[in-house]
């Protein structure tokens, strides 16, 4: 059994659990039509003021019901008590992390897509122009989340109040994420170009982070 | 004057109170009786 | 000149604790000589703060934080520096002085990284009529100062715990890894800044280069200094919670 067949295992059966369930897809999706409703009711109605707060507002909401998400990434195996086994699988258990945080992106991306939506309706976002950086920013933002995500809530399972502790260890390091990623989605509707500085810090950040997840995941399952 | 004398003095205070609280714990121990936090 | 003393004491300072860690116990006799040097820079450095470095034309006399502001910034970084290397060591190799390096480099870091978040506003009011600027320095150290707690906060929650120390190792890790991410991102989203210009770049006048660098050096070796007593303490706590669960079976 090779690394990447695990997983893929992983992955598959993470996936297959939101799409059969629907529970975390569904309250984040519901989560994000609430703070966007909100938002769009509290916000000042002038055009040119929504447009200006628009990327900082979408990757703190996306901030927020990723989280949802992520406290809920090792849930099915605490519960289930397939995390022994998990633990027992003969490979590298960072193959275990990749599939986790990969299922975890595959979520975000959606709730991505969906929030944008949510953005374009209710706040009069319009993507025409800017859709592909942000979908560059969307999957890079994704990958930053999903990865120091996934590696925390692991370790915060273990830990006594977790929907306090997963925020507060997670933020901080996720700023970068919200910085870089509001930042291209902003001078994209802006139409400025986006700098490619930019783009290379922020994959160097998820390069960064998901190869550290990686490799520190067989120690973090230990527990 | 007021500014510059309460910089220096708070990072006075907070540097020696460290400082002493850590005498202290270190002094307990190593008579043997368990720390208080 | 002044800033090649100040890396060589950071050097050796670092050096002597990761040093000093693998053996506290018997090695923390050493702290007492560097005790000794810690004070008598540290008088050095007040000496040239009030009787050699000038007083600066805009600011006024209150431009003397300056040299109580910046020491505080190396030590900040060397924690969390200390604080990443302990928790590779420990993750390698499971030995508990690893561990306590980079606990006492947590703790002592962020006293002086509040430090820096206390006496940056003190600073601020009466030069800029703000308690508070969001500028590239003090915003960076206040995310740093964040990750600091959230480290101690996962320590603390996770206390007693098998899996605490592996953890905590973790956290230091991806903690310290971030913070030139978080400096680039808090320099991107700022745009323009209020601080003061890094003077280094600017050329301070020598007399002020000189104080901040024996601020600096001073500094290094009271952080290098507590960090030993804070390490003898963590050393000594595991030997009597040791010895008192063996004497309990």
């Amino acid at each position: 059994m090779s690394g990447a067949s695990v997983a893929r295992a992983v992955f598959a059966k993470d996936l297959l659990l939101d799409f059969r369930t629907r529970d975390r897809l569904g309250h984040m999706a519901v989560f994000a039509l609430l703070v966007v409703a909100l938002l769009s009711i509290v916000v000042p109605a002038s055009r040119t003021e929504r447009l200006a707060w628009s990327p900082a507002l979408l990757w703190v909401v996306l901030l927020f019901t990723s989280l949802l998400g992520l406290a809920r990434s090792f849930q099915s195996e605490t519960e289930g008590g397939a995390l022994a086994l998990l633990v027992q699988a003969p490979v590298d258990r960072g193959w275990v992390f990749l599939g986790k945080a990969g299922a975890n992106v595959v979520a975000l991306v959606g709730v991505e897509l969906w929030t944008g939506l949510l953005f374009s309706v209710f706040l009069d976002v319009d993507w025409s122009g800017a859709w592909r950086a942000a979908l560059g920013a969307g999957l890079l933002g994704a990958l930053g989340l999903a990865s120091l995500g996934t590696l925390l809530s692991a370790m915060s399972v273990a830990v006594r109040f977790r929907e306090f502790l997963l925020p507060v260890l997670l933020f901080p390091l996720v700023l970068p994420v919200l910085v870089l990623a509001s930042s291209i989605t902003g001078a994209a509707l802006a139409e400025r170009p986006v700098p490619a500085l930019w783009w290379g810090v922020f994959a160097l950040y998820d390069w960064v982070f998901v190869s550290l997840g990686y490799l520190v995941f067989d120690y973090v399952l230990e527990d | 004057m007021a500014y510059l004398l309460a910089a220096y003095a708070v990072t006075a205070v907070v540097l020696v109170g460290y400082a002493l609280r850590l005498g202290r714990a270190r002094a307990a121990l190593l008579r043997g009786t368990p720390r208080r936090s | 000149m002044v800033s090649a003393l100040v890396t060589l004491s950071v050097v050796l300072a670092a050096g002597w604790i990761v040093w000093l860690s693998r053996d506290i116990e018997l090695r923390a006799g050493s702290a007492r000589g560097v005790g000794a040097a810690a004070l008598a820079a540290l008088a050095l450095w007040l000496g040239m703060v009030v009787f050699y470095a000038p007083i600066e034309q805009v600011q006024g006399i209150v431009q003397k934080i300056f040299y109580v502001h910046i020491p505080a910034i190396i030590p900040t970084y060397l924690g969390f520096l200390l604080t990443a290397v302990g928790g590779v060591g420990f993750l390698r190799t499971r030995r508990e002085s690893w561990d306590q390096l980079a606990q006492s480099g947590a703790e002592v870091g962020v006293i002086f990284c509040s430090l820096m978040l206390i006496v940056g506003p003190i600073w601020a009011k009466p030069v800029w009529g703000h308690w508070w600027v969001w500028d590239l320095r003090l915003t960076s150290t206040l995310i740093l100062w964040f990750i600091y707690v959230a480290y101690l906060l996962l320590r603390g929650l996770a206390f007693g715990s098998d899996a605490a120390k592996t953890f905590t190792s973790v956290y230091g890790i991806v903690g310290t890894a971030a913070i030139p991410f978080v400096y680039f991102a808090v320099d991107l989203a700022q745009g323009s800044t209020m601080h003061p210009s890094n003077p280094a770049r600017e050329g301070l006048p020598a007399e002020m280069g000189r104080t901040a660098g024996a601020g600096l050096v001073a500094f290094v070796l009271v952080f290098a200094w507590l960090v030993a007593r804070r390490m003898e303490v963590a050393a000594l706590e595991a030997r009597s919670l040791e010895a008192r669960t063996q004497g309990g079976l």
